[in-house]
C-alpha cells in the first residue's frame, strides 16, 4: 500500500529517490526547487477571502443606516463611490465601496451563536444526523485538488475554526487548517530529520496503517493517509513562506492599520491590528494559490454600549482593513478573481435595549460581498424604515451568498455531494445567485 | 553511630532519589527487617527525606501568595513559650499589637475601625488562659471578634502578613461560618464593619453582622491547643512526658528555636489552608458519609442491571433487525478502558499482564480496578473542568482550583446532584473553594451564561431557546430563560486583594464569590421592546423573591431533589455518549420535545437506577463500561476520525463501537505513560498538569461572545504536525537512559521483542508479522554499508525511532477505537 | 433525592457551617478539623515510610484524607486522633500498595508492617527531630543548603537538578547523600544536648 497517492509519481516514490541522492543534493531545497516550476500558473485562479465577524455584528450600524428611526442610533450615513450609502465610521471603504456590494435583506432563522456560526458558513440548518461542510470546505474539496501546484491547505482559517465551520462528510482532508494572525505555524519543520529517514518513517506509517485499516475499518483510514499528505507537503513547501506576514514592507502593512503610523506590531485576536494583519495573510494566500481563506474578527457580541464600542474600537480596525484590502487586490490585479466576503452569524436587533447595546437578531440585516467579477457599488434588496423587516419581496438566505460565489468561482450549482449514507446535498444548499451581483 | 549500617546509607539513598534496583529494594528489605536498629535508621531518614520534601513544598504554597516574608524572623515579638494555635491565630485576629509591632504602625491607625481600639492594648504575649483576661472581656472580645475577626484579616492581609501563616489559622476558623466578611472592595479598601457602608452591599453585610452577634455564636476561632506540646501530651505515653515537655520547655527559651516553632506551626497553619481547599466538600455532613466505599447493595445489583441493558439492547436489535459486531479484541478493549476510565493509554506492562490473564471475568475484574484508581477521579474533574470552565478559563475563576474540587469529589464518590448543589450554591474565595469556580467563570453578561451553562450540562436543555423553533428570529430568549436566570442575580464577586510590601501595591490573589440580598423580579426585553418581569421559579417551583431568600441555595435544593428526574437523566445521557462516543440524543445537552431520545427505555432503566443508587458516578460507569455495547469492536464505515462527528446519530443502535480521536488531554497523559517505562519509575501527575495545561492552551482559541465558549484548533493537520515534530514526540524519541527507546533497545536485544515492546507501549498491542517482516527489511538495508559500531549503533537506533514514529503517528494512535 | 435538601434547613453545602448552629457542634467540628489539619504532616510522614516516594505518598495522603473525613463521626473525642488516622492510612497504604501490584519497586507485607510498627513507636520523637531539622538546615554550609534546597524544590528531581547546575548526576547524588548524612547526624546531637540540659 502506498500511503500517498497523488497521480503521476508518488510522493512517497519521490522522497524515496531523494533518499538514494540525498548524499548530493540538499534534499528540502531540492523539492523546493522543483515545485517552483509550477509557481506562475496560478494567476488567473479564483479564490474566496471570507471575512467572519464572529459575535454578529450590528449591520444596521454598518451598511443598512435607519436615520430618522428611533432604531438608527448615533451613527450618521455617508455617501460613498458606490450607489449607497453606508456608516459615517466606515470613511475609508467608502472609497472603494464602488467594487463592493451590500445585500440588504438577509433574513436567516438562526439567532443563536452556535446555530448561526453553522448555517451562514454551510447554508444548512443544524441537524442532529449529517455534519454539512462549511463553504470553505467545499471549496478546498472542489478547487484545491485541482490545483497540483498547491502544496499548502487549500482552506486556511485565520484565528477561526469553531464548530460548524470544518469539513462534515467531505472528509479531514478539507478541513480548515487554523492559524493565528501572526502566521506562526507549529511544528512544521522536521527539525533535523533528513529526507531519507522521513521517508523510511512513512513507509513504515504505510505498513501500521495499512494491518490498522484492514483488520478495523476503512475510511478513518484514509482521512489519516490525506492528512499526512497534505502535513508533508506543507513542511517542504516555499509556499509556507506566504504565511509569514511579517515580510511585508511597513508601508503595507501600514495600510492594513487604522492607526496612521502603521504599528501593526501589537498582532492578537479581536483588538489591535490583528484583523489587518490577518487580511494582509489572506492576500498572501490567495497569491500563493489557497482558493478560500476565512479571517476570523471577533468582539461583536455587543448588547452592552454597542455605539461606542463600535466608534472606537471594532469600526477603525474593519474599515482601514476592508479599504486596504480591496485596493490592494486591485492594485495587484487580483481583485477580479477574489471574491471578498464579509458577515457574522446574524445582525442585531434595531431596538437599542436598556443597556445601549443590540441584541441577536436574524430576521433583516446585511452582508456584504464584491470582487471575482461580480458587480460593485450595488445594494441589493432593503429593509423598511425601522430596519425591522425585509421590503423588497426577496429576502436572502446563506446558500445564496454561496451560490453567488460558486458561480464567480466557476464551481457549476449543479454541483452535488453525497454524505456518506448516501444523501445528495446540493452545493449551497440549492441557492441560487443574486442576479443583481452577476454581470 | 551508625557504622553498623554502612551498607544501608547508599540503599537508602538511592531509594529518595528513585534509583534504586528491585535487588537493591530486597537488600534494604531484609537488612531493615534484620534489626531494630536498622529499622530505626530506615524511619529516620525516611522521615528526613519526607520533612525537607513537605516542608518545600509548603514554603512555595505561601510564597505564591505572599511575595514579602522574613520580617517575622527578625522583628516578631517572640511569644514566651509553647505556642498554642488558639494563641497563634488569636494574636493576629483580635490583637493587632501584635502585627503593630512587626508593621507601619500608622498604616495601622489608619485602617482599623475605632471599635477595635480596646482590644488593641492587649498583648501579643498573653494567653487565652491568662487570669489577665477575664470573662467580660472575653465576651467582649468575642463579640468584637465576630464582627472584625474578617476585617482584621484582611488588615492583617494588607500590612503583608507579616502573620501570614495565622492568617491561614484565622480562615481556617471561619472555614465553620460566612468568609465574605474579610474581603477588600474591589477599591482596595477593607470593608470595615460600620465604616464603609454603602448602597445596595450594605444591607447584607448588616444583617449578616447581625446574625454574628449572636452570643453563641461559635466563631470564636480555637479552643483547643494545637502546639507541638500539646499534641505530644495527647500522644506520648506517660512516661515519656516528661522528658519531652521539659526537652520543648527548653527549646521555648532559645529564640532561634523558637523561630524554628513558630514556622513549624506556620507550616502547619498554610497546610491546613490546601486541605481546607480539598476537602471543604467532606466537611458537612459526617454523620452520613457521601462517600462510598463499600457499594450498596439495593435495588438491582450492578449485574442485574448490566443484564438488563444488555437484554433491552438486544431486543431492538432483533426488532430492528441489526447485527451486532463481534467483540473487540482484548488488547483494543483494554486499551479503550483505561482511555474512558483513566484518560490514557495503559503501560506495556499493563497491557501483558491483562492479555496473559486467563481467570475468568477480567473486564469485570479492570473495571473495578480502574474505577477505584486516582486516576479515574483525575480523568473525570479533567471532563468536567473543561465542560464547566473550558481551557481558557475567565480571569475571575480559579480553574486549578475547581479541577482539585472535582477530583477530590469524584474520588470520595460524592453524589452528582450534590456535586451540582455545590456548584450552584457554593460561596467563598476562589482558591478555597473550588466549587465557587463554576459560577465565578460565568456571572459576566447578567450572568447570562450561568443560566444557559446551568441547564445545559446539568438539565441537557438549551434553556436560551427552548421554543427556539417558533423564537427563531429575534433573540426573544423565553420566559423561562429569565426565571432561571433571575435565581443568579444576588451572585457577585469581588477581588482579593492583599498589600504586597515590596512593591506597596495591593496584589489581587483570588475572588470572592457572595451573594446581595437582591429582590424582586429581573426584567428583560422581548422583540417589540416591552418590558417583562421574571421571578425566580425553576422546576414548577416559585420561590420567595425576597431579599432574604438565597436564591442560590434554593435552586440548589431544587436541582438536587431532582423532582423529574432530569438532573439524572442528562447525567446518563452524557455519560453514555463518553463511552459510547454517542448519546441517546445529540446533541447531547439539547434534550426536549423536539430531539427525543433514540432508545429511551434504556435511558429511563438507567436514570431511574441512578437515582436509585443515590446518584452514584462510579455505579454508572460501572454499568456501561460493563454492557454489551461497550465490548463490540468498532467496524463501522462511519469516519469518526475528524474532530467532529461526520455522520451522527441517526439508526444507530450502538451495535457496534463507534471510534473518536483522543482529546488532547488523552493525548498528552498517553504519551507520559511511554515516556516512563522504567518499572518503578512513577508518573508525577501533579507536576504533569500544569505541564499539559500549557501544551494545550496553544490549542485553544476563546470565542467572544456572551457564551464563554471557546474553540479548540488541535484537529488534523495541526495535530499530525504536533505528533510528527513536536516537542513531545521529540522528548519520547529521544535516546536517553530511561526513555521508552533506550529501554527497549536495552532490555530486549532480540529485533521481533523489540518490535512487540514498542507497539505494546504505543498502540497497546504486539507488533504484527507484517511490521516485524518491514523493520527487518528496513534493517538490512543499512548497517552493512556502516563501518564503525558508532555507526552502526546510531543506524540500529534510528531504525527503531523510525519505528516507533510511524506507531505514534498511526490512526491506531490517535483514534480511541 | 432528599439528603441535600433536608438535612439542614440552609443548603449550604460549600460553606460547611451556618453561623447560628449550636455551639457544641462546632466545637467538635473545630476540634476534629485541628486534629486533622495538625496531624497532616505526621501522617504523611508516616505514609511515606511505607510507600517511599514522595508524590505517591501525597496521593495515598489525599486518599486517607477522604475517608477520615467521611469517619469524622466515628471519632470519639478525646481518644488519640493520630492513632486513629494512622490506622486508616494503613488500610489506605495497603489498597493503594494493592493497585501497584506491578511495580518493581514494591516492600513485602511484612516489611511494610515492620515499618508502620517502628514509625507509631519513634512518632514522638520523629517530631521533636523535625524541630532539630530546622535548626541544623540553619549550621549547613551555603552550598550545601542551596544544594538540598534546589533539590526538594517542588517538582525537582535530582536528575533534573544535575542536569541544572551541570554537574555529572552521581556526583549530585553523592553530594546530597552526604549532605542528609549531616542533616541526620546533627539532628541526632542536637537532640542529646537538649535532652542533657
Amino acid at each position: 500500500m502506498s500511503l500517498f497517492n497523488p497521480e503521476g509519481m508518488s510522493r512517497r516514490h519521490f522522497v524515496r529517490h531523494l533518499a538514494a541522492t540525498a548524499a548530493t543534493i540538499p534534499a528540502l531545497e531540492f523539492i523546493s526547487h522543483v515545485r517552483a516550476n509550477a509557481a506562475e500558473l496560478k494567476k488567473n485562479q479564483k479564490s474566496v477571502i471570507l471575512m467572519w465577524m464572529s459575535g454578529g455584528p450590528p449591520t444596521i450600524d454598518i451598511w443598512d443606516l435607519k436615520p430618522g428611526s428611533k432604531n438608527g442610533g448615533e451613527f450618521k450615513p455617508i455617501s460613498t463611490k458606490g450607489d449607497l450609502q453606508i456608516s459615517e465610521h466606515m470613511p475609508k471603504t467608502a472609497q472603494v465601496m464602488n467594487h463592493l456590494s451590500v445585500v440588504r435583506a438577509m433574513s436567516t432563522r438562526e439567532a443563536d451563536h452556535g446555530r448561526g456560526t453553522y448555517f451562514m458558513h454551510t447554508g444548512y440548518v443544524p441537524n442532529p444526523t449529517v455534519v454539512h461542510p462549511s463553504f470553505g470546505s467545499v471549496v478546498s474539496y472542489e478547487l484545491g485538488t485541482k490545483r497540483k501546484e498547491l502544496e499548502i491547505p487549500a482552506f486556511v482559517s485565520i484565528g477561526g475554526g469553531r464548530e460548524g465551520t470544518g469539513p462534515g462528510f467531505l472528509g479531514m482532508s478539507n478541513a480548515p487548517f487554523v492559524v493565528d494572525s501572526n502566521g506562526g505555524i507549529r511544528n512544521a519543520d522536521l527539525g533535523g530529520v533528513s529526507a531519507g529517514q522521513l521517508s523510511r518513517r512513512l513507509d513504515m506509517l504505510g505498513s501500521v496503517e495499512e494491518g490498522f485499516i484492514n483488520s478495523q475499518r476503512g475510511e478513518s483510514g484514509q482521512s489519516h493517509k490525506e492528512v499526512y499528505q497534505k502535513a508533508v507537503n506543507l513542511m517542504t513547501s516555499k509556499q509556507m513562506e506566504a504565511f509569514k506576514v511579517a515580510q511585508e514592507s511597513p508601508e503595507t502593512l501600514a495600510r492594513y492599520s487604522p492607526t496612521p503610523n502603521g504599528g501593526m506590531g501589537m498582532g492578537g485576536m479581536g483588538g489591535g491590528n490583528g484583523f489587518g494583519r490577518s487580511l494582509l495573510m489572506a492576500r498572501r494566500l490567495v497569491e500563493a494559490g489557497v482558493p478560500f481563506v476565512e479571517v476570523d474578527f471577533g468582539g461583536w457580541d455587543l448588547h452592552n454600549d454597542v455605539f461606542n464600542t463600535l466608534k472606537n474600537r471594532m469600526l477603525p480596525q474593519l474599515d482601514a482593513g476592508i479599504a486596504a484590502l480591496t485596493t490592494d487586490l486591485k492594485e495587484r490585479g487580483m481583485l477580479d478573481n477574489t471574491v471578498v466576503i464579509w458577515m457574522g452569524e446574524f445582525g442585531r436587533t434595531p431596538r437599542i435595549n436598556q443597556n445601549t447595546g443590540r441584541d441577536h437578531w436574524a430576521a433583516s440585516w446585511s452582508t456584504m460581498i464584491g470582487g471575482g467579477g461580480l458587480k460593485g457599488g450595488l445594494a441589493v434588496g432593503e429593509t423598511d424604515s425601522d430596519g425591522i423587516a425585509v421590503t423588497s419581496g426577496k429576502s436572502y438566505l446563506p446558500g445564496d451568498i454561496w451560490a453567488t460565489a460558486a458561480h464567480a468561482l466557476g464551481i457549476p450549482l449543479d454541483t452535488v455531494h453525497t454524505s456518506k449514507r448516501g444523501r445528495p446535498m446540493k452545493i449551497a444548499n440549492g441557492g441560487t445567485p443574486i442576479k443583481e451581483l452577476i454581470s | 553511630m551508625m557504622n553498623a549500617h554502612d551498607e544501608l546509607w547508599p540503599l537508602l539513598e538511592a531509594l529518595c532519589e528513585d534509583r534504586i534496583s528491585a535487588e537493591e529494594v530486597a537488600r534494604l528489605e531484609s537488612l531493615v527487617l534484620s534489626s531494630k536498629e536498622a529499622r530505626q535508621l530506615y524511619v529516620r531518614y525516611i522521615d528526613l527525606h519526607g520533612a525537607l520534601y513537605w516542608n518545600a513544598a509548603f514554603a512555595a504554597r505561601t510564597e505564591d501568595v505572599l511575595p514579602t516574608s522574613g520580617e517575622f524572623e527578625t522583628s516578631a515579638p517572640a511569644p514566651e513559650h509553647g505556642l498554642t494555635w488558639e494563641r497563634f491565630a488569636d494574636s493576629a485576629l483580635s490583637d493587632p499589637s501584635a502585627s503593630d509591632e512587626a508593621a507601619n504602625v500608622s498604616f495601622l491607625r489608619q485602617e482599623l475601625p475605632s471599635t477595635l481600639t480596646p482590644v488593641r492594648s492587649a498583648s501579643a504575649k498573653s494567653e487565652i488562659l491568662s487570669p489577665r483576661r477575664t470573662n467580660a472581656r472575653r465576651q467582649r472580645r468575642s463579640r468584637i471578634l465576630n464582627r472584625s475577626l474578617a476585617a482584621v484579616a484582611s488588615i492583617v492581609a494588607l500590612l503583608g502578613l507579616v502573620y501570614w501563616n495565622a492568617g491561614d489559622g484565622l480562615r481556617l476558623a471561619s472555614f465553620w461560618g460566612p468568609a465574605h466578611e474579610s474581603m477588600a472592595t474591589p477599591d482596595g479598601k477593607p470593608l470595615l464593619a460600620e465604616h464603609t457602608h454603602s448602597g445596595s452591599n450594605s444591607d447584607l453585610r448588616n444583617t449578616n453582622l447581625a446574625a454574628h452577634d449572636h452570643p453563641r455564636s461559635p466563631r470564636q476561632p480555637v479552643t483547643l491547643p494545637l502546639s507541638t506540646q500539646g499534641e505530644a501530651v495527647q500522644n506520648v505515653p506517660p512516661g515519656n512526658l516528661a522528658s519531652l515537655g521539659s526537652n520543648l520547655e527548653k527549646t521555648g527559651t532559645a529564640p532561634q528555636t523558637l523561630v524554628a516553632e513558630q514556622q513549624a506551626l506556620a507550616d502547619e497553619a498554610a497546610r491546613v489552608r490546601a486541605l481546607a481547599e480539598s476537602v471543604s466538600a467532606f466537611v458537612k455532613a459526617p454523620s452520613k458519609p457521601s462517600i462510598t466505599l463499600v457499594y450498596p447493595a439495593g435495588g438491582l445489583s450492578s449485574w442485574q442491571v448490566i443484564q438488563k441493558i444488555d437484554s433491552q439492547l438486544a431486543s431492538t436489535w432483533k426488532e430492528r433487525e441489526v447485527t451486532p459486531a463481534r467483540m473487540a479484541t482484548d488488547a483494543t478493549w483494554h486499551r479503550r478502558v483505561y482511555l474512558d476510565l483513566v484518560g490514557h493509554i495503559p503501560t506495556a506492562a499493563e497491557s501483558e499482564a491483562f492479555l496473559s490473564d486467563n481467570a475468568p471475568r477480567k473486564r469485570e475484574r479492570l473495571i473495578d480496578r480502574l474505577l477505584d484508581d486516582p486516576g479515574f477521579a483525575r480523568n473525570q474533574a479533567t471532563i468536567w473542568t473543561n465542560l464547566l470552565v473550558g481551557h481558557a478559563t475567565r480571569e475571575e475563576a480559579d480553574r486549578d482550583s475547581l479541577y482539585d474540587y472535582l477530583r477530590v469529589s469524584f474520588a470520595g464518590g460524592r453524589p452528582w446532584n450534590r456535586i451540582v448543589a455545590e456548584l450552584i450554591s457554593a460561596k467563598g474565595r476562589s482558591h478555597e473553594n473550588g466549587a465557587t469556580n463554576f459560577l465565578l467563570a460565568h456571572l459576566n453578561e447578567n450572568a447570562i451564561p450561568a443560566a444557559t451553562m446551568t441547564s445545559r450540562l446539568f438539565l441537557g436543555r438549551r434553556a436560551e431557546h427552548a421554543e427556539h423553533l417558533q423564537e427563531a428570529f429575534g433573540e426573544s430568549r423565553p420566559a423561562s430563560f429569565w426565571e432561571l436566570n433571575s435565581f443568579f442575580r444576588q451572585a457577585s464577586s469581588r477581588p482579593v486583594l492583599v498589600l504586597d510590601r515590596s512593591s506597596g501595591k495591593q496584589v489581587q490573589v483570588a475572588h470572592e464569590l457572595f451573594d446581595l440580598p437582591v429582590s424582586g423580579p429581573v426584567y428583560y426585553e422581548v422583540a417589540n421592546g416591552t418590558s417583562l418581569a421574571a421571578f425566580p421559579r425553576f422546576g414548577g417551583q416559585e420561590v420567595d423573591d425576597a431579599g432574604t431568600t438565597n436564591r442560590r441555595q434554593e435552586l440548589a435544593r431544587i436541582l438536587a431533589e431532582d423532582a423529574d428526574r432530569q438532573l439524572a437523566r442528562a447525567f446518563v445521557n452524557r455519560v453514555w455518549s463518553q463511552f459510547l462516543t454517542l448519546g441517546f440524543t445529540s446533541p447531547v445537552d439539547d434534550m426536549g420535545p423536539h430531539n427525543l431520545p433514540s432508545h429511551p427505555e434504556l435511558l429511563e432503566l438507567l436514570t431511574t437506577n441512578f437515582v436509585r443508587e443515590d446518584y452514584d458516578v462510579r455505579e454508572l460507569i460501572r454499568w456501561i463500561t460493563n454492557s454489551k455495547p461497550y465490548q463490540l469492536a468498532a467496524v463501522s464505515n462511519s469516519d469518526f476520525a475528524g474532530s467532529s462527528l461526520i455522520e451522527r446519530g441517526e439508526g444507530h443502535d450502538f451495535q457496534h463501537h463507534l471510534s473518536r480521536p483522543l482529546t488532547l488531554e488523552q493525548t498528552f497523559d498517553s504519551i507520559l505513560v511511554m515516556e516512563s517505562p522504567v518499572p518503578g519509575q512513577q508518573q508525577f501527575w501533579a507536576e504533569a498538569y500544569q505541564r499539559r495545561q500549557s501544551w494545550l492552551s496553544q490549542y485553544i482559541l476563546p470565542v467572544e461572545t456572551e457564551e464563554n465558549t471557546e474553540v479548540e484548533i488541535y484537529s488534523s493537520l495541526n495535530e499530525s504536525l504536533s505528533l510528527m515534530n513536536g516537542e513531545l514526540t521529540r522528548g519520547l524519541l529521544a535516546a536517553e537512559p530511561g526513555t521508552l527507546l533506550s529501554e527497549v533497545l536495552r532490555n530486549h536485544p532480540k529485533d521481533s521483542d523489540r518490535a512487540h515492546a514498542l507497539a505494546m507501549s504505543i498502540v497497546s498491542r504486539p507488533a504484527t508479522d507484517e511490521e516485524i517482516s518491514m523493520i527487518r527489511r528496513a534493517a538490512v538495508k543499512k548497517p552493512n554499508q556502516l563501518r564503525s559500531r558508532e555507526e552502526q549503533e546510531g543506524a540500529t537506533l534510528d531504525l527503531w525511532r523510525d519505528f516507533a514514529w510511524a506507531l505514534l503517528n498511526s490512526s491506531e494512535f490517535s483514534l480511541n477505537h | 433525592m432528599s439528603e441535600a435538601a433536608s438535612e439542614e434547613p440552609p443548603l449550604d453545602l460549600a460553606t460547611p457551617s451556618s453561623p447560628d448552629d449550636g455551639t457544641t457542634a462546632a466545637a467538635s467540628q473545630a476540634e476534629f478539623i485541628q486534629l486533622f489539619t495538625k496531624s497532616q504532616r505526621r501522617l504523611y510522614l508516616y505514609i511515606l515510610t511505607q510507600v517511599p516516594h514522595p508524590v505517591e505518598a501525597e496521593e495515598v495522603l489525599q486518599e486517607a484524607n477522604v475517608i477520615v473525613w467521611s469517619k469524622a463521626a466515628q471519632f470519639q473525642a478525646g481518644t488519640n486522633f493520630f492513632a486513629w488516622a494512622c490506622q486508616i492510612a494503613h488500610y489506605e497504604i495497603l489498597k493503594y500498595r494493592s493497585r501497584q501490584k506491578r511495580t518493581k519497586l514494591r516492600f513485602s507485607d511484612e516489611f511494610i508492617e515492620q515499618v508502620a510498627v517502628e514509625a507509631v513507636e519513634q512518632a514522638d520523637e520523629l517530631e521533636s527531630r523535625r524541630m532539630a531539622l530546622k535548626q541544623c538546615l540553619g549550621k549547613l554550609r551555603d552550598k550545601d543548603r542551596e544544594l538540598i534546597e534546589s533539590r526538594y524544590a517542588p517538582g525537582e528531581r535530582g536528575k533534573d537538578l544535575a542536569d541544572q547546575i551541570g554537574r555529572p548526576a552521581n556526583s549530585v547524588y553523592q553530594s546530597l547523600g552526604r549532605i542528609r548524612r549531616t542533616l541526620l547526624e546533627c539532628i541526632q546531637r542536637q537532640l542529646a544536648v537538649e535532652l542533657r540540659s
